[in-house]
């Protein structure tokens, strides 16, 4: 028994200095973000600053212009928020009809599916955005979160895994109690990948949030910019960057993403193995 | 339950997807006719973008408050982004015609590009008319804005390439303060004698991108010919020197190698701020960066070093003004240009931001109220608009790839992969093949 | 109509690992017998039915601007002038002319040939002692997954500079153990490895993959064996592993298709010096789009890739016949 203890203590001990070390970075930023803006760089290897500048957030948060980030926060929650819901409804449905469902000509709508994952956004953003100019959507959200409402193809392909390891009995046995595809999909299926669909929210709000390139070239009015590109904004590389502003905000800019990992993880974590399977 | 509330949820989705749809179709519409609707009350709306970093974007803001109550027939929509992105964002904008009607614009290959595709409006009949007012600006300022015989661009500022050192250490070596007249020999000799008497660095390694231009032009050479189809130097042997030159401080220890300068994180990072190197050749508008890191280091500015250094030096245009050609609004969008180039509150609000004022009536006017920073660069362009002869303005397009293959070549060099006369050769050849596609 | 009967034999992944089945000693559902195929009309209405999002979004969206980049990479398009028609021009300079793309072909190789089984590595090893605490695992969790957030900002490349700086952390660290300190990012031949560890050190969504996948293997396989005697290293082998491997196929395609589409850590990081040593392909192909107004080029440097990363995808796909066991799948 107290072998088992120690083994215990150490498993921790390993634990917290490992997640440490991970998170050292992480600490720094936070750190940098108190300290003068012009010694961020002269003091970069200390943790503690010489002394705690809180007036790096009071100065970053009144932003640019009178916009504070207050209204950036706030376009990014909105973007974020309904790009995820878009997503994930939208990429599970697709998974199940991809993972469960025979029919003609699925083997080549999946590996277009896959290639469209292929080419980086970079090389794509000039033909989109004059596509969304025609469509008269610039400097609106729509070319943002429109098109996850029609399927991510990583969280298609991602849940679509986790459906294939639900046992087709499962299905199956449903058929017979008369149930049509449908019913299967939100009945069984959907009650059994909410880890997945929890991961993919997980994902699918951070790379919204933290997503530079598609505001960058979409938008134009700055009440309307995300917290992504309002962080840019800072910086230029040929004047006075205010650096303990710019890391402050970084900062702040984490917490949301930290509290949507916080909440939606117990979903993950508590899959199938406890609940699913019972019924 | 569950399946209840996730339908529940993407219905309220869609929901608010018409909504959002909605709202921004209204809105498009209404900046889509604004140009109609508005000039029917006299108000016409400019889309004006720029970049910059957080007080540039303030001072703008406000600039342009200033503008809109002088001009209560103009409105100004600002769309400001960071430099990171800003080109990129331009060059979409480009691709789907809808460039904005003024933009803020980068001197050098960036405008030649745009020039090449006449993407930039003539402003020369705004200039002749009157409707922006550059009476008594030089005409080196002015030059570097003129592609093909059009202005295209009216300089937001001027700047130039700067011989930063640290006055402290050179005293410590027993060097008297610098005036400017000073040779390469000169500069090697107190750089070295600076690494002896303080043990750090004398000066930091020379980068080639604008530094391998000046010391051709001081040798009375170009970087590229006159019609931008080849390299303006037929003799290696420059590029041979340049690259000797640098290598042996280098190898001396003098200055650093490129390993050292990897690892700098950005201008408020440099040695000459952190007291490990007395040299630093960079931009003149940097100078506000580097004093406010530097604390209480003495930070001075000089001309570059070369015996014809009055012929290699140049006045460059900080940024520039430019109007796009789709612009349905050039004339206002020229008295928002005039309007920055004359009034005095814009440099009130935003000092010498974007470079120091191209009027000499607003630099005699502001020179009272200047912070020590800015009084020694103003000083500084003073000093170089007597000791300097035009910028050269015939980049290539190419020009960004040719000078990166320098850099590369540069890196080669200094880490000892090639010695200068390959390094010279190989340069050679790359721009060749650059500048012949 | 496609050909329906050889769609449904290659529909991909079918798999006949059925060795293991019987250690499993758990049933909860009786099989059926398998049951005569319900019309397949009505199968291929409700298979369209579900993925019509994917196909509406593929054609009204999707399509046209990967189409146009095809196009453009038959042009000269710089990208503010009007595309001109060049044939294969781009592609012939690019395998003949350019001494720069090899340099990166074989830079982003080495990367995503060492990244990407370190990460995956670190991440499955990761997932799997977490999975065994009980204790303070959301809190583990959440400080593991935190590197992954702060993604490709400056503050990661300012970072990344001060811990492998000549005086930054890791040469602090070693001075202290009285190692030889090195200039990690300065050295052409070490400023690879620290973009590498970089990648490794944001293992966070794939380790948050592998979690799920392996809270999705019931409970009850591991106390049946239990019961009967399986040691937990065999019982790693006997289920995790194999129930594991749908997940394993997805994060090692994933991570192969984003690590050579990797970028923005040699971007911000080192923007590919010294001396081209950390010049990824994206980076390169960026470069030549944004900052060279070679676009055409750069469009064809994005379909060499497309090229490259679908062949590797295809042939794990068809290894994965192999290796993969879909518990879906079991007669």
């Amino acid at each position: 028994m107290k072998n088992k203890a120690l083994k215990k203590t150490i498993q921790h001990v390993l634990m917290i200095t490992f997640a440490l070390i991970m998170i050292y970075p992480l600490v720094w930023m936070v750190s940098s973000s108190l300290k003068e803006s012009s010694s961020v760089f002269v003091d970069a290897h200390s943790l503690i600053p010489k002394e705690f500048h809180f007036d790096n957030y009071v100065a970053g948060w009144k932003g640019f212009g009178g916009i504070t980030f207050g209204t950036f926060f706030w376009n990014s929650t909105i973007i974020s928020v309904l790009a995820t819901v878009g997503s994930i409804i939208s990429s599970t449905v697709i998974a199940y009809g991809f993972a469960r469902i025979k029919f003609a000509g699925k083997k080549i709508w999946f590996v277009s599916m896959m290639l469209t994952m292929m080419l980086p956004f970079e090389m794509v953003m000039i033909p989109q955005y004059i596509m969304f100019n025609t469509f008269g959507w610039l400097d609106t959200y729509l070319p943002l979160i429109l098109p996850t409402f029609f399927g991510i193809p990583f969280f298609i392909f991602l849940i679509m895994q986790f459906i294939k390891t639900i046992p087709k009995e499962l299905d199956e046995a449903a058929k017979i109690d008369g149930c049509n595809n449908f019913q299967i999909f939100y009945r069984i299926i959907v009650p059994l990948v909410v880890p997945a669909m929890m991961t993919s929210a997980i994902f699918s709000f951070y790379w919204r949030w933290d997503d530079f390139m598609g505001p960058l070239i979409y938008l134009s009015t700055p009440e309307k910019y995300p917290v992504s590109l309002a962080l840019k904004l800072f910086s230029d590389p040929n004047s006075v960057t205010n650096w303990g502003a710019m890391f402050a905000m970084s900062t702040l800019s984490i917490l949301p993403i930290f509290i949507i990992f916080f909440f939606f993880q117990r979903y993950i974590v508590d899959g199938i193995s406890s609940s699913g399977l019972k019924g | 339950m569950k399946k209840k509330s996730l339908w529940l949820a993407f219905l309220l989705s869609i929901g608010l997807i018409l909504i959002l749809g909605a709202c921004s179709g209204d809105s498009e519409e209404a900046s889509g006719e604004s140009d109609n609707k508005k000039e029917e009350d006299g108000v016409t709306t400019l889309r004006m973008t720029w970049w910059g970093s957080q007080s540039r974007h303030d001072q703008t803001q406000e600039i342009i408050k200033k503008f809109e109550e002088e001009n209560p027939d103009i409105k100004i929509e600002p769309e400001f982004t960071g430099f990171d992105g800003y080109f990129e964002k331009m060059a979409a904008s480009a691709a789907g015609n809808n460039l904005p009607d003024i933009m803020q614009q980068n001197f050098g290959e960036y405008l030649n590009q745009y020039a090449d595709k006449e993407l930039l409006a003539d402003l020369t009949p705004f200039v002749e008319d009157g409707t922006i007012d550059v009476e008594g600006v030089s005409d080196t300022v002015m030059e570097s804005g003129v592609k093909d015989g059009k202005i295209l661009g009216i300089p937001t500022g001027t700047n130039a390439l700067t011989a930063f050192y640290n006055k402290d250490m050179l005293s410590e070596a027993g060097i008297e303060d610098l005036d400017g007249e000073w040779t390469w020999e000169d500069y090697e000799e107190i750089s070295t004698k600076i690494h002896e008497a303080t043990g750090t660095f004398g000066a930091r390694l020379m980068e080639p991108k604008n530094l391998f231009e000046y010391y051709l032009r001081e040798q009375g050479y170009k970087l590229f010919n006159e019609d931008g189809t080849d390299l303006g130097y037929e003799d290696d042997q420059l590029l041979v020197d340049y690259f000797t030159r640098n290598k042996e401080l280098v190898e001396a220890e003098v200055a650093p190698g490129y390993d050292t300068i990897q690892t700098i994180k950005g201008v408020e990072d440099e040695l000459i701020v952190r007291g490990e190197a007395a040299f630093d050749f960079r931009w003149s508008n940097q100078a506000t960066a580097l004093d406010s890191a530097a604390g209480d280091k003495q930070i001075e500015m000089t001309l570059l070093p070369g015996e014809n250094n009055d012929t290699g030096m140049y006045l460059k245009p900080a940024m520039l003004w430019s109007v796009s050609e789709n612009s349905e609004h050039k004339e206002e969008a020229a008295r928002f240009i005039d309007f920055f180039t004359n009034n005095i509150e814009v440099y009130k609000i935003a000092g010498s931001d974007r470079g120091v004022p191209i009027k000499e009536e607003i630099r005699n006017e502001l020179s009272s109220e200047l912070n020590d920073t800015d009084k020694k660069v103003y000083e500084y362009i003073e000093l170089v608009t007597e000791n300097s002869s035009p910028i050269d303005s015939n980049f290539p397009p190419q020009a960004t790839e040719v000078l990166a293959a320098l850099e590369e070549v540069d890196e080669m060099v200094i880490y000892g992969q090639l010695t200068p006369e390959e390094g010279a050769e190989m340069f050679r050849e790359k721009a060749t093949s650059i500048l012949g596609r | 109509m496609l050909p329906e009967k050889e769609v449904k034999q290659t529909v991909p992944l079918e798999s006949s690992q059925s060795k293991d089945k019987g250690k499993k000693p758990v049933r909860m559902f009786q099989p059926q017998k398998k049951k005569p195929k319900v019309k397949s009309d009505n199968q291929n209405f409700t298979g369209y039915m579900f993925i019509s999002p994917f196909l509406i979004g593929l054609f009204a969206l999707t399509l046209f601007p990967i189409l146009y980049s095809l196009y453009l990479s038959f042009t000269d398009y710089d990208l503010m002038g009007t595309p001109n028609w060049i044939g294969m021009d781009n592609y012939v300079r690019m395998f003949t002319n350019d001494p720069t793309f090899w340099t990166s072909m074989k830079v982003t190789f080495f990367y995503a040939g060492v990244a990407v089984p370190f990460r995956l590595v670190f991440a499955l090893l990761v997932a799997l002692a977490l999975n065994k605490i009980v204790e303070m695992a959301g809190l583990y969790r959440t400080l593991l997954y935190l590197p992954s957030v702060v993604g490709g900002s400056i503050a990661i490349a300012i970072m990344w500079r001060q811990l492998f700086g000549n005086e930054g952390a890791i040469n602090s660290i070693l001075a202290g153990l009285g190692l030889p300190t090195h200039p990690w990012l300065g050295d052409p031949d070490t400023a690879i490895w620290t973009l590498i560890i970089l990648y490794g050190w944001q293992f966070g969504s794939s380790m948050l993959i592998f979690l799920a996948g392996l809270r999705n293997i019931p409970k009850t396989y591991y106390e049946a064996s239990s019961v009967d005697g399986a040691s937990p290293l065999r019982q790693f082998f006997i289920i995790t592993l194999p129930l594991l491997t749908p997940v394993i196929l997805f994060n090692t395609i994933m991570q192969v298709i984003q690590g050579f589409m990797a970028f923005t850590p040699s971007f911000v990081v080192t923007n590919g010096g010294p001396v081209n040593s950390t010049l990824l392909y994206v980076l390169y192909m960026y470069e030549r789009a944004f900052e060279y107004f070679d676009m055409g080029y750069a469009s064809a440097m994005a379909w060499v890739m497309l090229i490259i990363i679908a062949i590797f995808t295809a042939l794990i796909f068809k290894s994965s016949e192999h290796w993969v066991h879909y518990e879906g799948d079991s007669k």
